[in-house]
């Protein structure tokens, strides 16, 4: 007999759904749709402990790709420094850094970006504030193969 | 609130032994005020130390700094070691949660926190 939830993939969820969500949960923060880009803009600050400094992070998400999530601004340090953790790319002149939050499935368009990007980002500003107070990365992680940096594509949906 | 503890009367210090008030842990000073000036002086650098600095302090980096100056670096290293092994551990186990963008993240759920799924930090 045929296994017929084998091949069951959940619906993308719509922007305005995401938004929704977004909004519901995190009081404070700015979330737009570019209906002509399909394109969701979300911006908010986030203080990932109580003895934490407060960062402003910025996530563009369109439809079957990868969230672009950075965080900016005069907050962030060691933007100079050649082991600096799970990004994609650094911005030095601007103050701005792309972070690297998930591996290929752990995000899809089916999942909110409220119970997955949002949350990971805080994790990853903590771990960010103990790196620069210990030199480890104590979040845990992944590497890509040495000669083979993540890029966009590698990360988008398949 | 260490102050508290010590009366004055007149020119003499009284620390006295709540299981014996005759008894005087202040009698020395009162031989030798420097060495309650001394023990004033420390207490006023513990204060800014231990509490004025780190809670003045902002970004976990800093406050690790500022603890540092009173408790040595490795030892307040090895705490944010901990705190970030117990962290990690609790999202593997799913017992981690953020509250908020600005409520921090915690290990037990509450009506306003939402948990932190399973994820791979990834990239260079």
């Amino acid at each position: 007999m045929a296994n017929k939830g084998r091949y069951y993939r959940t619906s993308p969820l719509t922007l305005i759904q995401q938004k929704v969500a977004l909004c519901s949960v995190y009081k404070g923060a700015n979330c737009s749709i570019d209906k002509k880009k399909n394109q969701l803009f979300w911006t908010g600050k986030i203080k990932p402990t109580a003895l934490s400094k407060e960062y402003t992070v910025v996530l563009v998400y369109h439809p079957g790709k990868s969230p672009k999530v950075w965080v900016v601004g005069d907050e962030l340090e060691k933007l100079d420094d050649a082991n600096f953790p799970h990004k994609f790319d650094i911005d030095t002149e601007n103050k701005m850094v792309r972070i690297c939050l998930y591996r290929y499935s752990e995000f899809s368009s089916s999942k909110l970006l409220a119970n997955t990007i949002i949350p990971w980002t805080i994790e990853w500003l903590y771990y960010y504030e103990l790196w620069l107070a210990t030199g480890e990365w104590l979040g845990g992680g992944e590497h890509p193969e040495i000669g083979k940096p993540k890029t966009e594509d590698t990360n988008e949906e398949q | 609130n260490m102050s508290n503890f010590i009366k004055r009367s007149g020119d003499t210090f009284i620390i006295a032994n709540p299981v014996m008030p005759e008894e005087n842990f202040a009698d020395k000073w009162n031989e030798n005020p420097e060495k309650a000036q001394e023990f004033f002086r420390w207490l006023e650098s513990a204060k800014t130390a231990i509490l004025t600095a780190p809670i003045n302090a902002q970004g976990l980096h800093k406050v690790s700094e500022a603890l540092e100056v009173c408790f040595g670096q490795n030892i307040v290293r090895r705490s944010l070691v901990d705190d970030g092994h117990d962290t990690r551990i609790a999202r593997e186990n799913k017992t981690l949660y953020v509250d908020g963008l600005t409520g921090g993240l915690k290990t037990t759920p509450s009506q306003t926190t939402k948990k932190v799924g399973g994820h791979t930090f990834f990239g260079e």
